[in-house]
Order: C-alpha cells, then sequence, then structure tokens
C-alpha cells in the first residue's frame, strides 16, 4: 500500500474524524432539506386536479406535488344556486386512489370555484378555468401560479413546465418525465375514441410519427408515454389524436432541474457558515500527522529509515489532502442526494462543482497553514494553542477589522472587499453566485487575476514553507555545499 | 563500516559533541562510553540520519548519510534508548506503513513482518497497539524494523538499559551473531562492565569529545590491584610507611594504596606493631574507576 493512502487511512478513519463527518453529512442532508422546503415553499398550492364533467357528474384525480395520485386530500366545490343567489359547498375527500367524485343538484348548476385544501390545513382557492356552463367537458385545475402565467411547476426529478388550457373535451395534465425517457401524463377524456399520440419540439417543422394508444372511454387516464430523450429547457409539444382526426396539442418545456437563485444562495450561504467550522479537523489532523509524532519523537524513527524527509511530508500532505477531499465530497454528495432524491430538485451540478472546489481549496489551504505551524513549533501543545488563536483569527478577522473600523470611524463599506482574499474559497463562492445569477451576501473585490494568485499564494505558501522547514532544507544544502 | 568524520552538533549554546571523528569497523562490536550527557546519543542520531550536524559527515559503507541519505540509511540500523513511534497504531500496520514506504505490498509487507517480529522474539505481539509494549518489546520492534532492507550497520543506543535479563541476553547474543556475521556494531553505555565481555574496542567519549579510543584487553591492563586499610591510631609516619607500597589515599583513617606492589602479609605485619589494624584487604580497581581515570586523563 502506498503510505500516502495509509496516512490518509489513518487520518481518516478515526473515531474523531468519523464523528465529525457524520456530523458533516447529516449537515449536508440538513441543507438539502431546508433548500427542499424553501423551494416547495415557493410552490403554496401543491395539489392540482384533473377532471371531467358529465352532465350533473364532477369526477377528478388529486394530484401531489411528485406528480402522483394524492390521498386523503379536501376537495371543497362552491357553486352558486342562481335562483335564490346563495352560493352552496359540497365538500368531498379524495380516496385511496387520489379520485374523488361529486354530484351537482340540479338547481346548482353553475360551479364557480373548486378549493383544495391541503393537508397541512392550508388551502388555496383556484378560481375555475373550466367550462362549467358547458354540459360535457375537461376541468384542469392546476397550481396558481396557472392562473397568472398558465405555467405549471412541479418540483419532482424531473420538472416539467406546462402551458395549458383547459375545457377542451381532452385535456392532458403533463406531471413527470424520467430518465429513461417516459412521460407521465394523466389524460381527462370526454370523447371516446382510439387515440394516438407524439412528441415534437415546439417549431420544428416535421411532425412526429405517433404511436397507437388505445381506446378511451369517458374517464381520467393515468399513462406513461415513451417520448424518447428531451433536450431540459426546450419547448415541446404532446399531441394525441383521434381515429376521427380530431387533434389536442399540449405545451410543457422540459425544464433543466429547478431551484431558484435565492435558494441557490441559501445553499451558498449555508455551506460557507458551516465550513467555518470545517478547519477544526485540519487543524486536528496537522497536529495527529506532525505536531504530535515530532514531540514525542515518533518521527524520529520515520527519519531514521530509507526514507528522505521529503517523501515523509509529501504523504502526510496528501493523506490530508485526500481526507479533506473526502469529508467535502461527502457533504456535497449528502446534500445532493437529499436534494435530488428526497426532496426532488436538482441543483445544477456546476455550481456545486465550483462551491465543492471552493470549500476543498480553502481547506487545503487551511491544511498547509496549520501543517505549516506545526513544524515550526517543537511541543505540541504550542502548536494547539498557536494553532487554535490562528483558527479564530481566520474565522472571526473580517468581524473583528470591520468592528475596529466602524468603531474608528471609518465607512467600512470601502474596505469590505478587500478581506475577501482572507480565504480562496471566497473566491470560487463568488463565481457559484454569478453563475446562479445571484448576487453574494457581501461584496468581493472584483479582480479575478488578482483572486486567483491570491487564492494559490493561499494554497502554495504555507504548504512550501512547511515543506522547507519539515526537511531543512536550507541547512542539508549548506553541509552538502560545504562537504564537497 | 560506519565513518563519523568530524561531526559537530550544538543545541542553542550547548555544544553536544565537538569535532567527534572515529569509525567502526565490520566485524566489530565497539562499545562506545560516556557519562550521561556526553552525546552519546547525539552521535548516534546523526549517524542514523535522524538529525543533521552543524559540520562534518557519516559514511556508512562509503555512502554520506546526508548526501546519499536513503542508500546509507538502508544499510544502517538505529535502535534507540527510547523508542517511539506512532503509539495509537498497531504493530502490524506500522510495519505495512514503514514497508511501504520501501516500496512493499502490503502482502509482501506482512509476509516479511511474521518473519522479522518472530526474529527479534516478538510473534503473537503483532496485532498488538505500540503503546502497549514494554520499552523491551518497543526495542525489538525497532530492530525488526530497521532490518527490512537487510542493513551491515547497527547502531545500539543504550540498549541494555532497562532491560530484563532475557532482554539483555538477546541483544548481546544479537550484537555477538551481528559481529561474526561481519557486521559494523557501534553499542554505546554509559556503564563500561556493561560492555566489557562484548565489545572488541571502546570509544570513550567526554562532553561531548573523542577522549581516547582502545581496545579492550588494553582497557583491562588498566585494571590494577589496591590495597585497603583501616588502623584507629594513624599518624603521618605510617603514610610514608604506605607510600612505598604504592599511590596512597588517605581519608580519615582508612587508606587506600593504589598500583599496589607489595604483599599483604608483608604489610599487616610491619605495621601491626606500632597500628592497630581494624580492616586489611586486597582489592582490583573497577572498570568504572578505569573509566573515570581515562577521561579525566584529557580533563
Ligand atoms: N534536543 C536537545 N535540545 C537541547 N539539548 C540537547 C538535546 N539533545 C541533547 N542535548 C544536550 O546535548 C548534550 C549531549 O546529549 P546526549 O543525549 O547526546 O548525551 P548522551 O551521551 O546520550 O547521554 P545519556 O547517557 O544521558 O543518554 C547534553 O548536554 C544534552 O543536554
Ligand atoms: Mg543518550
Amino acid at each position: 500500500m502506498r503510505p500516502f493512502i495509509y496516512d490518509f487511512k489513518r487520518s481518516f478513519v478515526r473515531v474523531s474524524t468519523i464523528t465529525l463527518l457524520v456530523l458533516f453529512v447529516l449537515a449536508g442532508v440538513g441543507f438539502g432539506y431546508l433548500i427542499g422546503r424553501g423551494v416547495k415553499a415557493d410552490i403554496p398550492m401543491k395539489y392540482s386536479i384533473v377532471g371531467v364533467l358529465v352532465g350533473n357528474t364532477v369526477e377528478g384525480i388529486v394530484i401531489g406535488p411528485h406528480g402522483n395520485p394524492s390521498p386523503g386530500v379536501k376537495v371543497e366545490l362552491i357553486a352558486i344556486n342562481s335562483v335564490i343567489n346563495q352560493t352552496v359547498s359540497l365538500v368531498e375527500y379524495s380516496n385511496s386512489s387520489g379520485y374523488v367524485k361529486f354530484i351537482i343538484n340540479e338547481s346548482f348548476l353553475s360551479p364557480e370555484e373548486l378549493v383544495l385544501h391541503e393537508e397541512n390545513g392550508k388551502n388555496a382557492t383556484i378560481s375555475l378555468v373550466s367550462p362549467f356552463k358547458r354540459e360535457v367537458g375537461t376541468i384542469i385545475l392546476l397550481s396558481p401560479a396557472i392562473i397568472f402565467n398558465y405555467s405549471f411547476i412541479y418540483a419532482s426529478p424531473y420538472t416539467l413546465l406546462q402551458q395549458q388550457g383547459a375545457g377542451f373535451p381532452v385535456c392532458a395534465l403533463i406531471a413527470n418525465y424520467y430518465p429513461n425517457g417516459s412521460l407521465r401524463v394523466y389524460l381527462a377524456n370526454t370523447m371516446p375514441d382510439y387515440f394516438y399520440y407524439g412528441i415534437e419540439p415546439l417549431g420544428s417543422s416535421q411532425s412526429s410519427a405517433l404511436t397507437p394508444l388505445d381506446h378511451l372511454g369517458v374517464g381520467i387516464y393515468s399513462l406513461i408515454l415513451n417520448v424518447g430523450k428531451l433536450t431540459p429547457g426546450r419547448a415541446y409539444q404532446l399531441v394525441f389524436k383521434t381515429s376521427s382526426n380530431q387533434t389536442f396539442s399540449f405545451y410543457f418545456t422540459s425544464l433543466t432541474p429547478y431551484i431558484s437563485e435565492e435558494e441557490v444562495s441559501s445553499v451558498i450561504f449555508n455551506i460557507s457558515t458551516f465550513v467555518t467550522y470545517f478547519p477544526i479537523i485540519f487543524l486536528y489532523l496537522a497536529y495527529v500527522l506532525i505536531a504530535k509524532p515530532k514531540n514525542y519523537g515518533a518521527l524520529d524513527f520515520l527519519f531514521s529509515m530509507p526514507i528522505t524527509r521529503g517523501e515523509i511530508f509529501i504523504s502526510r500532505y496528501l493523506g490530508g489532502i485526500l481526507t479533506a477531499l473526502a469529508s467535502t465530497a461527502l457533504l456535497f454528495i449528502a446534500s445532493y442526494l437529499t436534494l435530488s432524491v428526497i426532496v426532488g430538485v436538482t441543483i445544477n451540478g456546476l455550481v456545486f462543482l465550483y462551491l465543492f472546489l471552493g470549500v476543498f481549496l480553502s481547506l487545503i489551504s487551511f491544511y498547509g497553514l496549520m501543517l505549516l505551524l506545526a513544524t515550526l513549533f517543537n511541543s505540541s501543545s504550542a502548536y494547539m494553542a498557536i494553532s487554535i488563536l490562528v483558527y479564530i483569527l481566520f474565522t472571526f478577522i473580517e468581524t473583528l477589522v470591520f468592528a475596529i473600523l466602524e468603531f474608528m470611524g471609518y465607512d467600512i463599506a470601502k474596505y469590505e472587499a478587500y478581506l475577501s482574499y482572507n480565504a480562496p474559497m471566497n473566491f470560487l463562492s463568488y463565481i457559484a453566485y454569478k453563475m446562479v445569477g445571484a448576487s453574494p451576501p457581501s461584496p468581493l473585490y472584483l479582480n479575478p487575476p488578482l483572486e486567483i494568485a491570491t487564492a494559490i499564494l493561499w494554497i502554495a505558501l504555507p504548504t512550501a514553507l512547511a515543506y522547507l522547514k519539515f526537511t531543512e532544507y536550507f541547512k542539508v544544502r549548506k553541509l552538502i555545499r560545504s562537504g564537497s | 563500516m560506519i565513518r563519523i568524520e568530524h561531526i559537530s552538533k550544538s543545541y542553542g549554546n550547548i555544544k553536544a559533541i565537538d569535532d567527534v571523528t572515529f569509525d567502526v569497523h565490520n566485524g566489530e562490536i565497539t562499545a562506545f562510553v560516556g557519562l550521561n550527557g556526553a552525546g552519546k546519543t547525539t552521535t548516534i542520531k546523526v549517524s542514523a540520519g535522524v538529525i543533521y550536524p552543524d559540520r562534518g559527515d557519516v559514511l556508512i559503507d562509503g555512502y554520506s548519510i546526508i548526501k546519499d541519505k536513503k542508500i546509507a540509511s538502508k544499510s544502517v540500523v538505529w535502535v534507540p534508548e527510547l523508542p517511539s513511534f506512532e503509539m495509537d497504531m498497531r504493530a502490524m500496520d506500522y510495519f505495512i506503513y514503514i514497508a511501504g514506504y520501501l516500496g512493499y505490498p502490503t502482502s509482501e509487507a506482512k509476509e516479511l513482518a511474521r518473519e522479522l517480529l518472530s526474529r527479534v522474539g516478538l510473534e503473537g505481539a503483532e496485532r498488538k497497539r505500540l503503546k502497549d509494549y514494554s520499552q523491551g518489546m518497543k526495542k525489538r520492534f525497532a530492530l525488526a524494523l530497521s532490518m527490512i532492507s537487510d542493513p551491515q550497520n547497527f547502531l545500539f543506543d543504550e540498549v541494555l538499559n532497562g532491560l530484563d535479563p532475557e532482554g539483555i541476553a538477546f541483544f548481546r547474543n544479537f550484537a555477538l551473531e551481528l559481529k561474526k556475521e561481519g557486521k559494523a556494531v557501534l553499542f554505546s553505555s554509559h556503564i563500561l562492565s556493561e560492555v566489557e565481555n562484548l565489545a572488541d574496542r571502546v570509544v570513550f567519549i567526554h562532553k561531548g569529545r573523542i577522549v581516547r579510543v582502545m581496545r579492550m584487553d588494553e582497557v583491562r591492563n588498566f585494571v590494577k590491584p589496591y590495597l585497603f586499610l583501616r588502623v584507629e591510631n594513624p599518624d603521618s609516619s605510617l603514610l610514608e610507611i604506605l607510600s612505598k607500597y604504592g599511590r596512597v589515599e588517605q581519608s580519615g583513617n582508612a587508606f587506600i594504596i593504589r598500583d599496589f606492589n607489595g604483599d599483604i602479609g608483608e604489610v599487616s605485619y610491619s605495621i601491626s606493631t606500632r597500628y592497630k589494624i581494624v580492616e586489611i584487604r586486597m582489592g582490583y580497581s573497577s572498570l568504572e574507576e578505569v573509566f573515570f581515570s581515562i577521561i579525566g586523563d584529557r580533563k
């Protein structure tokens, strides 16, 4: 086994490190969940209904936030009795398959509103966009967003944005798109016939080949249609055709996994805050790998082996780097998985990559700094004291300097940006913020080459100095020179 | 063969060793004797490549421990006075870790570990954590680790210190075996008698300087007889009589006649008329006295 792998193994597989990492994974899950909640809060009305009106019967299926039929949802139908000019409300709960049915009394033939009550007690009234005045027709009720912009957002693994009207004899609610190329569609039909379907990008001249579906009677159908690969961000139309040559088209946009800027900002902010405490691991690692064995003379024995000091240093450095990589990766993978699997939202991978790099690089630079301290001090308790001091200084220096400047009556906004050089992290999180079009919480001094230069310097300089000190580079040079 | 060439090393203002030069020959056990703080450990650490000297160099089979560290280190073993490893590791894991640096894959390292650990009498203790090893076990473990590269030169720093009789016997026999195999062994101690029956040569170090290098039989020649005498009523003429037989040291009513060249019967007879003898006996100066006289020579 390569020694650095061993150094990694024994720095990573440690009760203290593992405990912290478990905390980090939990934090990752927490972030994912937080963001997810934010996303859900964006869609206050998470339930939709697809249905048909035939005679005096309204039938529908309530569809939940993930595109599944949702049982136990309170559905209220508000109708106006045109004779006495009074409203009356009918209440039903969707059954175990999400199905709900109302029989409308003859005298209340003008239903106006359908209200969906969320399970948590909040309710939202949806004005009907339905042909209730007609005898026969389909109903489609979507989230409030639809009322304003006729778009439909589902926080499902692959979000679809649908432009939709209702009142046609055939109406489709496009719920989910799955990576295997299938599209889940709820179809409300009041026109018994043989159906065919096809999908085509909006604006393309050739119409796609139609696939035969089945004979569909009056009712609501949950269909899984094979539509092949869809390009995210593109608008498509789903076309249904009957054997009597009637065509119904439904437009939707296959969204890139959708998440708003604010949410990404909140992830970045939360991660940056959390990462403040991350370096403690590396403070500890430099202690375990250098300061402590040095103090107890354990490195002496290594020095007596046919190994150079440089090799020992590099092995221990790489061991720490791998730990940084593994722990950062764990944090991000946990947040990512929580978001995509549990919450059902996918964040732009590139944004995550930049955030990841930012955290990783800042950890490396901190590790280098700690290694330098560990090589400079002969006693491990001196190392501990100084490194904790340095950590505190670096973590809270911004606040401290600002407080002092402010106290002295300076215009702190003018200097704020310069302080962003205190960690390479800032630069990368800046990129992440910009990528999602959000503005960073504090102004950053905008000089990319300088930012990159400081980042490199932060990483390379302490490590290089630590290397020179550890290997007693100049002393050896001098000895070799005087010897020859 | 270890050639120590003009090495000096200071710790701050303390000159730990000053221009130390001597050789450790193949097929010989060289004792390295000096008082506490004389500079033995410093010399050995420099020779093992553990610390750098301020000046000078050490050649291991012709390779400089500074310039050709890796090659030189391959053929020199260091068994420290107080071995210290990364103590929370298990012996086997630490062995594999070190062997990894020398290019051994894990499976081979394991095999080698079993072989070498049993050779130093540590079989059965491979899975123990190093912090649970006794001093003697740690020394054996250090020896096993260093033998991964089949070295020709050995530096034993106060290796018998703190060992039980079995441990002492192990390291003595081990050293003798190495000598038979034609290897070079340096054996440091602050007690000359400890290495008396082991070493072929003795290098004396005092206050950081080499004061003398002698063959062991030469050292033994220094061992001289003395006469111890205690009388009730000493006076100045007694001193006169006694000084005919050698160098006289007096402390109260006790006398030591160094380099005694007379006969115990003759002395007791000649003084018994005037002085009341309480105690009279012959003795031989100890190696330690020889040692003190040698380092005293050069003070
Ligand atoms: N790391 C150190 N820092 C400061 N002084 C040191 C250090 N190591 C050794 N010394 C000093 O250098 C001198 C030589 O020490 P060294 O350990 O070489 O002696 P020694 O002959 O091995 O003694 P002992 O028999 O006690 O082991 C002593 O005066 C000691 O105090
Ligand atoms: Mg010593």
